[in-house]
């Protein structure tokens, strides 16, 4: 059965199929989830590089961890997404203070109209303020609003209460505002 | 800075958050390949640690285990004890066994005789 004919089968019945043996099922959860793991990486790390190797890392711990799956108890998108986070908190805390300078733009391949430029600016303002923020609140600022995850997906992503996930975006939002809001003019918002 | 209301805020940072999920980072599909060949890795790896033999314990142990546990051990030993005791014990011994098919003979014969004997009184009255 080729992956792609696997879209609407469950998490769940992707990772017993996989601990059977079935590959297709392996590239049916790489290419679902894979993106999205490396898209947060990306986001915390703002290194493509490592992004790439802490997603792969991530994945390959899935792939481990699929012979003792059990069904119901995480999902996979969440497990992956608190593993992955957690592996960019410890290269974070070894690097400690990344240079605005560089951080690179996001990567695309898209023709560079006006709209879409601007488009990019934003995003490059966005990720180069989420790098001024505590690691704990870029994680959970990217979580709500990039990845539109609820506040239960987060607490459980990062094992904190709710309350404690609504402090973190708060604070995130309140400072990501401060360091953005001037430059509204300039990405065309006024 | 003042303390903006959430739902302000919210609004104000959308314009940026929209940009950055319009903008997601671009996949290489050398790394999704990657990653589906760590998957492949693991399962052969899987499969090697399971067809390998669940071997552990201490040489002796393991042997004991090889050659069918502590119920062949005990019958090789009850096997060899017999062994030592008819290797050790005096041919003689043996007679025995010769002695009492004799003694069972003459009994035999003896018995009949004394039969015999005893009709033949009653019929001589």
């Amino acid at each position: 059965m080729a992956y792609d004919a696997m879209n609407d089968v469950g998490d769940d019945a992707l990772m017993v199929l996989y601990a059977n043996g079935d590959q297709d099922a392996a590239r049916s959860l790489t290419y679902r989830h894979a993106p999205r793991v490396l898209a947060l990486s990306r986001r915390l790390l703002a290194d493509r590089a490592e992004a790439e190797d802490v997603a792969q890392d991530a994945m390959l711990r899935l792939w481990k961890v699929a012979p003792k799956w059990r069904q119901g108890e995480a999902k996979v998108s969440t497990w992956l997404y608190r593993v992955a986070s957690n592996l960019c908190i410890d290269r974070l805390r070894k690097k400690k203070g990344t240079n605005l300078d560089d951080i690179p733009e996001p990567a695309d391949d898209k023709p560079s109209v006006e709209a879409w430029m601007l488009t990019k600016d934003r995003a490059t303002a966005l990720q180069a303020a989420m790098a001024q923020l505590p690691v704990r609140q870029r994680l959970a600022v990217t979580l709500r609003h990039i990845e539109e995850l609820n506040n239960p997906q987060i607490a459980e992503i990062m094992e904190i209460s709710i309350e404690a996930v609504e402090s973190l975006t708060a604070r995130g939002k309140r400072t990501l505002a401060g360091l953005l809001l001037g430059q509204k003019e300039k990405l065309g918002l006024e | 800075m003042e303390n903006k209301p959430e739902t302000n805020l919210d609004m104000e940072l959308a314009a940026f958050f929209d940009a950055a999920k319009d903008t997601p980072p671009a996949l290489d599909t050398d790394f999704l390949e990657a990653v589906a060949a760590d998957a492949l890795g693991q399962t052969e790896d899987r499969i090697k640690t399971d067809r390998k033999p669940q071997v552990s314990g201490y040489p002796l142990v393991r042997l004991l285990r090889n050659i069918g546990g502590w119920q062949s051990v005990a019958a090789m030993t009850a096997c060899a004890c017999i062994g030592i005791f008819a290797g050790y014990t005096a041919p003689n011994s043996l007679d025995y066994f010769s002695n009492t098919e004799q003694a069972a003979e003459t009994l035999n014969d003896d018995s009949f005789s004394v039969a015999s004997d005893i009709e033949t009184l009653f019929q001589e009255g």
